[in-house]
C-alpha cells in the first residue's frame, strides 16, 4: 500500500486527477455506446450546496419572446387542458395549451374565458332587471346559493347600473310580486374600471361592504368584486401575464390544414398569445408551409412547432421560423405510436439532441412527453429542454376536463390519447385534431397511435403545481445549481455530471424490499 | 454565458457541420459485437421528412424472384393459421397464403384448387339437386342452408348437365311435399356462358330482374353461379394478388424435404400451385439443398422458398442450391420454445439484418418470418431488409383461420399451436408430415416439443384486420419519410433513415404505462 495522503490536499488531489467524477452529458448521451435513454436510465450527480432551495429561480423560456417564472406546461389534449387548467396553469406560473378536438368556436371561447380572467374580479356576474319581481329574486337566490345581484337597465352586463340587490333588500319582504326596482338599493358603491384588486379590496375594507360593483366611464357594469371572494383569493405571484395587458398568458394547438387557418384566425381574435402546430411528425411539408403563413399572417403570434425528435427535423422547423420546438415521439402514457409505428425516439436521446442543436439558435425546447415525476422534469431540463409539457400528469385533476367516476373503488377521470380511437371518432368535421394530428383525415380505416384510460383523482393542480415546484427547487439545489439557466450552462460546460443506471441500479434507486408501502408526495 | 444564438435561417447550412446524421446507420444499430443480438423491440426508426400524403405510399415488394405482391403481408403453413379460407382472402388483400401440409397430399392439394379456382363474387361449388329431389326434401334443405336457389343438374352434382333452377317461389305454396322437383322447377333459367367476368354477370343480373345467374359451359354443364346478393355483398379487392396470365389468386403451399414429399408436390403443382415453401426450423440441411435441386429440375417454373435460415452461411447454401426467396426466422415465433429447447436461433432483429443484407445482393427475397406482433414490427422488419413479413399468431383467432370458435373464460377464442407442439406432432399421419419432419422428428421414438399448444382471442375478420395493418404501415412508411418500401430499404442501406437502440426503460417508455386501466382499440 501507499503512504496515505494527507487529508489537507483531498482538494488539490481532486484537481491532479485527469478527469471529474461521472460523466459529461456528451459522454452519457452517446448512442453509440449506450443507445438511446430514457429519464429512468440516468441520474445526475449531487454538486455543491450553498444557497437554500426557496432562492433557486425556475424562471425560463417558451419561446423566444415569452418568459415564465415555471417551466410547466399543460398539453393540448381534451381530457388535460380546456379553459379551467389553461386559467390556473397561468395563474400558478406556467402556461396551459387549449386542446382544438372541438370547433374552432367553442376553442376560441375557453381561449377567451382565460384572457379575460381576472383573478378576484368576477368577469360574468350573474345581473337582474328592475322589473324582475322579488318572487324570481328568492328562487335566484336559492338556485345560486348567494343573493347578491347587480341591476341593470336591462338586465345584461355591460348595461347602465341602477342598482343592487342584496338578501337584506329581499329578506323580510312578503309581497313576492314586487319588483326589484322597489327594493333594492340604489346608487350602490361603484369602482372605476381599471381598478386593481387591492385599490377594490381597500374599498371593500372602507365601506364594510360585502360588494363593490366596477364600471366604465359611462356608468355601466362590466364586473363585481365579492368579499368571501376575496377572503379565499391567494396570490399568484408567478402568474404568466402578458407584460401590456396584464391578461393571463393562454396558448391554443391548431392541426397543419387549411381549414386550421381560419381556426387560427378566431383563436387571434380572442387573444391567444402562442400557438402549437400539432403533429405527431412535425417535418412535413404541411407543417413547413403553416409555419410560414402563420409567421406572414400574424407576424407578433409565437409559434410552437413539432414534434420531432431528430436534429434534421428541428432544422427544417427551424429554418421555417419557428419560435419554439415541442420534442416527442411515442413517450407519452397514453401512447403507442412507437409500437405501431415502428417510429420514434428514447425521450432522453431525442430531448439531448434536439436542444443541443436548436438552442445554438436560442429557439427553446418543450420536453413533451414520458414525464412521471419531478426527477423526469430536472432531467429534462438538464438535458437542454427549457419546458417540459405534461399530459397524463395533470390529468384526473380538478381542473382537467371530465367529470370523475368511479371504478374498482377508486376515484378517476378519462384520460385518452388524442391519436386513439375514441378520440378520433369525436372528431367531427370541423374539430380535426386527433385525425389531423396523425394524419388520417382520410383514412378509411383509423389507425390507433394512442389508447383510452383513466387515471386516478389527483385534487387540484393549485396544491400540485406548487409541490412540483417545490421539488424542482430542491433538486436544482441537491445539483448545486441556483437557477435553470445555472443547470443548463453547467450541463454543458461538463461541471453537472451524471451516471448511467443499469436495470437494477434503476431497481436500487426505486423503493424496495418492503411488505407493502404508502407513496405520499406531499402534504 | 453561451454565445450569440446563431442566425435561425442558417439552420441547414449548420446542420452540415455534424459529422454524421442524428442517430445510428443500420449498420452500427445491427452491430452485434456491441449491442448483442437485437429483436425487433430493442430499436426505434427515427422519422424522416412527410412530404407525400400516406395514402400515396407503395407497399409493393418482391416475395420471390418472380413473384410481385402489393402487400408485404403473407400467411404462415400452419394448421391453425392457412388453409383455403385463409389464403384466399390473404390473395384478393394483397398478399399470399400458404397452406400447410399437416394433412394427406390430396386434402392439400384440393385445398390449393380452392383457392386457383375461386372467382371473387362467383360461387364455385354451389349446391345443387337432382331432378327426382322432391320438394320436401327442398324445404328441408332451404331451412338448413338459409337460401332456396338450387340449381338442377340431370344427375343433381356440379359439373353437371343443367335443366333448371328452383327458387322459394317455386315451392313456397305448394303443399304436396312428395312433388319432384321436376314437375316444379324453372326450366331454362338464365345462364351465362363460363368466362364472362364479373361485371358482364352483374349486368345481366341487372336487366333480367333474376337473383340469380347461372353459369354453364360450352356443354350447357353448370360450372358455377352468381347471385345477386352476393354481389351486393362483394367488396372491390383491388390489390389482390393474381397470376398475370390466368388472372386466377395466386397460391402457396408448403412441404417437407422426405421422399414422400415429391409425390406430394406434383399433387399440388396438378392444383395449381404458384409457389412453394420448403418447411423446415432449419433449413441448411443436405435434404433441402437436394429437395432444392430436385424440384428446379421437375418444375421449372415453380418458385421456390427455402428455409429456415438465421445466418448468413445458411443463406449462401440455399441461394447456391436455387432458392427463390428465403425465409429468415428461428426460435422467434409465439408459439415456438426451439431456443429454449435446442439452444439454437437467433434474435429475429439481428437474423433479418445479417440474412438479408447477403441475400439481398443476390437479388433473392426474404421473408421475415416469427415474432411479429403488430404493424411496428412489420415495420422493423422491412427496414432491416426483409421483402415480405409471415405472421402466424397475429393471424390466428381470426374468421379465416382454420377451427371453430370457443369460450373460456368469458373470452372468445381459437386454438393456435405451434407446428412442434406434441399436438401438431401427434396429428401428423404416415402421409401428413408437417409437423414431424420440419423438426427432423419422423423417426424420433420420443417427440421432442419445439413448440406450445394454446389460444388466442377473437381477432374478427382479416378484411378488416389486412386494410389496418396496410393502411398503419404506410402511415409509418410516412412518418420515416419514405415513399415505398423501396426506397425504404435503399434509404437504410445508404444510411439516410437512421435508428435508435431502446434500453429497457426506453421500452417501458415507448409503451402505455401510468395509467390505473385502459382500453386498446387499435382501430374503428
Amino acid at each position: 500500500m501507499a503512504a496515505i495522503r494527507d487529508y489537507k490536499t483531498a482538494l488539490d488531489f481532486t484537481k491532479s486527477l485527469p478527469r471529474p467524477d461521472g460523466l459529461s452529458v456528451q459522454e452519457l448521451m452517446d448512442s453509440k455506446i449506450r443507445g438511446g435513454l430514457t429519464y429512468n436510465d440516468f441520474l445526475i450527480l449531487p454538486g455543491l450546496v450553498d444557497f437554500a432551495s426557496s432562492e433557486v429561480s425556475l424562471q425560463t423560456k417558451l419561446t423566444r419572446n415569452i418568459t415564465l417564472n415555471i417551466p410547466l406546461v399543460s398539453s393540448p389534449m381534451d381530457t388535460v387542458t380546456e379553459s379551467e387548467m389553461a386559467t390556473f396553469m397561468a395563474l400558478l406560473g406556467g402556461i396551459g395549451f387549449i386542446h382544438h378536438n372541438c370547433t374552432p368556436e367553442d376553442q376560441a371561447d375557453m381561449v377567451r374565458r382565460v384572457k379575460n380572467y381576472e383573478n378576484g374580479f368576477i368577469n360574468n356576474p350573474i345581473v337582474i332587471s328592475p322589473t324582475t319581481t322579488v318572487g324570481e329574486a328568492k328562487s335566484m337566490k336559492e338556485k345560486y346559493g348567494f343573493a347578491g345581484f347587480p341591476v341593470t337597465t336591462d338586465g345584461k352586463r355591460n348595461a347602465k347600473l341602477v342598482g343592487v340587490i342584496t338578501s337584506r333588500d329581499i329578506q323580510f319582504v312578503e309581497d313576492n310580486s314586487l319588483l326589484v326596482q322597489d327594493v333594492m338599493t340604489k346608487n350602490p358603491v361603484t369602482g372605476a374600471q381599471g381598478i386593481t384588486l387591492s385599490e377594490g379590496n381597500e374599498i371593500l375594507k372602507k365601506i364594510k361592504k360585502g360588494r363593490l360593483l366596477v364600471v366604465d366611464e359611462k356608468g355601466n357594469l362590466v364586473s363585481m368584486l365579492s368579499r368571501t371572494d376575496l377572503m379565499k383569493n391567494q396570490n399568484y405571484p408567478l402568474a404568466s401575464k402578458s407584460a401590456n395587458t396584464k391578461q393571463l398568458l393562454c396558448g391554443a394547438s391548431i392541426g397543419t390544414m387549411d381549414a386550421d387557418k381560419e381556426r387560427l384566425r378566431l383563436l387571434v381574435k380572442a387573444g391567444l398569445d402562442v400557438v402549437i402546430l400539432d403533429s405527431s411528425q412535425g417535418n412535413s411539408i404541411f407543417e413547413l408551409n403553416m409555419l410560414k403563413w402563420v409567421k406572414e399572417s400574424f407576424p407578433g403570434l409565437e409559434v410552437i412547432a413539432g414534434n420531432v425528435v431528430t436534429r434534421e427535423q428541428a432544422a427544417n422547423l427551424i429554418a421555417a421560423g419557428a419560435d419554439g420546438l415541442r420534442i416527442g415521439m411515442g413517450t407519452g402514457s397514453i401512447c403507442i405510436t412507437q409500437e405501431v409505428m415502428a417510429c420514434g425516439r428514447p425521450q432522453g436521446t431525442a430531448v439531448y439532441n434536439v436542444c443541443e442543436f436548436a438552442n445554438q439558435f436560442g429557439v427553446p425546447c418543450m420536453a413533451d412527453g414520458g414525464v412521471q415525476n419531478i426527477g423526469h422534469i430536472t432531467k429534462a431540463l438538464a438535458l437542454g429542454s427549457s419546458t417540459v409539457m405534461m399530459g397524463g400528469m395533470l390529468a384526473g385533476t380538478t381542473e382537467s376536463p371530465g367529470e370523475y367516476f368511479y371504478q374498482d373503488g377508486k376515484r378517476l377521470k378519462a384520460y385518452r390519447g388524442m391519436g386513439s380511437i375514441d378520440a378520433m371518432q369525436k372528431t367531427g368535421t370541423k374539430g380535426n385534431a386527433s385525425t389531423s394530428r396523425y394524419f388520417s383525415e382520410s383514412d378509411s380505416v383509423l389507425v390507433a397511435q394512442g389508447v383510452s384510460g383513466a387515471v386516478v383523482d389527483k385534487g387540484s393542480i393549485k396544491k400540485f403545481i406548487p409541490y412540483l415546484y417545490n421539488g424542482l427547487q430542491h433538486s436544482c439545489q441537491d445539483i448545486g445549481c441556483r437557477s435553470l439557466t445555472l443547470l443548463k450552462n453547467n450541463v454543458q460546460r461538463g461541471k453537472v455530471r451524471f451516471e448511467f443506471r443499469t436495470a437494477s441500479a434503476q431497481l436500487e434507486g426505486g423503493v424496495h424490499n418492503l411488505h407493502s408501502y404508502e407513496k405520499r408526495l406531499h402534504n
